[in-house]
């Protein structure tokens, strides 16, 4: 063994379940088609092009049941590929419309190959459903695919409602293999939030670790001897916790020392949706007149000023070479040093949320593969890594309690529990007790349409308890939506509760909410009982 | 269930596609043009209850010092704890919030280490409540009499406050004798111990901001203001630019090139180009050739952009 220590690199892709039968349109569901086409796609490619030029890359990636659920939607992927061929007309048009403006017209070109490659890829290569490209490359032996909270609910604050916790475990962990194929061995806890006992539930579902923001290990009980560069196992469980590294994090998120603050990185507010003039854009906003982000973006950060320069796709990739080397740079030294004074090889955890790469970053996906070229080929001191392989290779590790923490702002649940979003909680309190009452009233051989009223219910439930609702409250960017997604699904739990009490199920209004939130078709109630 | 699912006689909404038909759904894939503008469906409105007709108190953690406690008292019960408080004097009762510390590992529902009161107001569904890291808390509510008679209405569930910092406690099998504690210190140094919460502030919040608001959705959510809302939010501003549109007509099967590119005609013959039009000069030499490829005709137009921008002009108030 050489090495001195590994890298975990993690990311988390998650995005609430957003899906509007009722509308022809709806620009909610553009959250998807914008990570497909500026995320999703092209990691699928750093991972195709990594691995057939035989590089050992190692990815964790959570891929979160309502993500999995949408890209696996039929009505979606095919919403998707109006999407997508929407923006390739534009990008034609553009072609034409920049031909006398060379630094703008090879900016349009690019952007025309890079949807039609997306076509490509989505349509052709990988039959319109993503799920089955993370298969591919999990199969392959390059990415752990670990799971989520079934909707992304945030675990500590159902802590009053057990049940409730399980049910977004179980759930998730039963979808997770219906779509990947296999049991996921790993998860991570929605928005990291982690409160004592957790764990139990986890190891009830076979999963064998967990990840904590930093505080999370730090304040364990008893200290943790290697700090976050080693997991901790959890009492009696022997569920393993793994800790985010600040210092990689910081190299990577922070806005203001972070890489994705380039100058040369391509700028993300500017987008020809905003710039252009209204009656030529009108076809490719939306259909009531409101511009919105198209993808096609023309200038990079250029510095703290109101004034853009045109990308320069070439310079920008040198800079992601060059931040990739000064990644892999600062690890090594993290890793000398650490080794020195823990006498064993640390375990970097680095997680970031998959959408940053490709969405926010523009030059991220590029990042990413320049990084695993590096650690493969220019030195030898780090080896990426799974959780799962890092457990294998060290049996051993320290007993101790993981102390209640979540990677949101002041490191604990105040992002999901202020003023503006607290008024859901009672209800979410109250429909997941009354979830439990029915599951228990309703034991096996109900009569078929009971048990799909049950079964909505739980998908009700579980699409309220969502934590991006709660989020979006507290950041005041689309509250009203966030406010009505928890509002119908609340209310269609109930509706479907006092139906099955009352035994007078209505056929039409279960068919219609059943295929509007569509979601785990496999979902069995019986996990609140 | 295919087929059947909307025509439930209660269903108000307007007939929609099927989802389970998703090309229909979607409108086609015809790749011009959006779908007409169409009024939203009505879609009804889904409240969620008022009460829920039970008696509860429901404790939260928000952080190490937090707490946030909601309730519900039906008015049952709460007339039956009103008459049962002795009323002489006339004094209304007032509502109290009881939070009691039991931590510890045998509470037994009475022995608390100690319990403050919080006197709530009338109108009042909820509270946060200040209490301390890496204790156990559970309260009641109720009503308390002139007397100091304390009458519980519910009880709420226990929980437990997380660490806000290393614990003191140190595992013999993994001590590092050599170093002792200061080797903790460092490693909770070296492991970001210092900078704890601050993740959020950063670039992650603002991406997931971005992520998840640029796009409101106008039929739900009214959005509508200026989409340049990030340029408006620094002061008066102005930007221009120029655009060419270049248009004709020739025989429907002809071929044109502007500028050496083959240009498609539409059906009948016509045919426009749009330009950005940077300063300088184009010449647009326009080739028409009939099908028969005897006859070719040219028109060039030739276009001068100049663009000046004088200093902008502000008028001084008096620095008022």
């Amino acid at each position: 063994m050489t090495e001195r220590g590994y890298l975990c690199l993690l990311l988390h892709a998650h995005l609430p379940y957003v899906r509007h039968p009722e509308y022809d349109e709806f620009l909610e569901e553009d959250w998807l088609f914008e990570a497909i086409t500026e995320t999703y796609i092209p990691l699928v490619h750093v991972f195709e092009k990594l691995h057939a030029d035989g590089v050992p890359f190692r990815i964790t990636m959570t891929l979160s049941p309502t993500l999995l659920a949408m890209l696996s939607d039929p009505l979606l992927q095919s919403r998707y590929i109006r999407h997508i061929e929407k923006l390739i007309l534009l990008a034609e048009r553009e072609i034409e419309r920049t031909r006398w403006q060379p630094v703008f017209h090879r900016l349009a070109l690019m952007y025309h190959w890079r949807f039609t490659r997306s076509r490509n890829t989505f349509i052709d290569r990988y039959g319109r459903n993503l799920v089955a490209a993370f298969r591919r490359f999990e199969e392959l032996g390059h990415l752990e695919t670990i799971t989520c909270g079934a909707t992304h609910g945030f675990l500590p604050l159902m802590a009053p409602a057990q049940s409730a916790i399980r049910g977004q475990i179980r759930v998730a962990s039963r979808e997770h293999e219906r779509q990947l194929g296999r049991p996921a061995r790993g998860i991570w806890l929605p928005e990291c939030g982690y409160d004592e006992g957790i764990e139990r539930f986890l190891r009830d579902e076979g999963i064998r670790y967990f990840l904590v923001d930093t505080h999370g290990i730090l304040h364990a009980t008893p200290r943790p001897r290697y700090g976050v560069y080693a997991p901790i196992v959890c009492p009696d469980t022997e569920v393993a916790a793994f800790g985010r590294d600040v210092e990689s994090s910081k190299q990577v998120w922070s806005a203001e020392e972070g890489y994705p603050g380039e100058f040369w990185y391509r700028d993300f507010y500017r987008d020809v949706g905003f710039d252009l003039d209204f009656e030529y854009i009108r076809p490719f906003i939306h259909h009531l007149g409101i511009r919105k982000h198209t993808g096609i973006k023309y200038y990079r950060i250029t510095g703290k000023t109101d004034h853009k320069e045109p990308y320069d796709p070439e310079v920008a990739l040198e800079r992601a070479a060059e931040h990739a080397g000064n990644f892999m740079f600062n690890r090594q030294k993290q890793v000398e040093y650490l080794e020195g004074l823990m006498g064993r090889p640390p375990l970097i955890v680095a997680p970031y949320d998959a959408e940053l790469f490709g969405h926010w970053w523009f030059e991220g996906p590029e990042f990413l593969e320049f990084l695993f070229r590096k650690l493969a080929f220019d030195q030898k001191d780090i080896i990426p890594i799974t959780p799962s392989e890092y457990l294998e290779r060290f049996p051993t590790h320290q007993v101790a309690q993981p102390s209640g923490s979540s990677w949101g702002w002041k490191g604990y649940a105040e992002v999901w529990l202020n003023g503006s979003n607290d008024w859901v909680y009672p209800h979410l309190y109250h429909a997941a007790n009354r979830m439990v009452e029915l599951a228990r009233a309703h034991g096996n051989g109900a009569p078929d349409i009971v048990r799909r009223a049950l079964n909505q219910a739980a998908r009700e439930l579980l699409l309220a308890q969502a934590s991006d609702w709660a989020f979006i409250m507290k950041t005041g960017t689309v509250v009203e939506y966030a406010v009505r997604r928890t509002k119908s699904h609340i209310h269609r739990f109930q509706r479907l509760a006092d139906a099955i009490r009352d035994n007078r199920i209505d056929p039409g209004y279960l068919a219609d909410i059943e295929s509007k939130d569509n979601l785990f078709p496999e979902i069995d109630y019986r996990v609140y009982a | 269930m295919a087929g059947t699912d909307r025509h439930g006689e209660k269903v108000t909404e307007p007939t929609r596609t099927d989802g389970r038909n998703p090309e229909l759904a979607s409108g086609g894939l015809g790749p011009s043009f959006p779908t007409p503008l169409r009024a939203a469906p009505k879609v009804e409105a889904e409240e969620v209850p008022g009460r829920y007709g039970k008696d509860v108190l429901v404790l939260l953690v928000r952080d190490p010092y937090w707490l946030h406690a909601f309730w519900e008292i039906t008015p049952e019960r709460l007339s039956e704890a009103e008459a049962s408080l002795s009323t002489t004097g006339g004094e209304r009762p007032v509502w109290v919030l009881r939070v009691y510390d039991v931590s510890g590992d045998k509470y037994d529902g009475k022995n608390a280490n100690l319990y403050f009161d919080i006197h709530l107001d009338d109108i009042a569904r909820n509270w946060y409540l200040r209490v301390d890291a890496d204790r156990r808390y559970c309260a009641e509510i109720g009503l308390l009499g002139p007397s100091g008679e304390f009458v519980a209405i519910a009880r709420s569930n226990t929980v437990r406050t997380p660490r806000s910092s290393m614990s003191d406690v140190i595992d013999e099998k993994w001590a590092d004798i050599r170093r002792g504690s200061r080797y903790y210190e460092e490693m909770y140094a070296l492991s970001g111990g210092f900078e704890l919460g601050k993740s959020s502030l950063e670039l992650r919040d603002l991406m997931e901001q971005r992520l998840r608001s640029e796009l409101a959705s106008g039929a739900v959510s009214s959005f509508g203001g200026s989409p340049v809302r990030k340029r408006k939010a620094r002061g008066f501003w102005f930007v221009l630019d120029a655009e060419l549109i270049v248009y004709g007509a020739t025989e429907p099967d002809a071929k044109v090139e502007v500028q050496g590119q083959a240009v498609r005609l539409r059906p009948d013959g016509t045919f426009t180009l749009r330009f950005a039009l940077p300063d300088g000069t184009q010449t647009i030499d326009a080739v028409a050739s009939s099908a028969d490829g005897k006859e070719k005709r040219t028109i060039i137009p030739i276009v001068n952009r100049r663009t000046e921008v004088p200093a902008p002009v502000v008028v001084d108030d008096g620095g008022a």
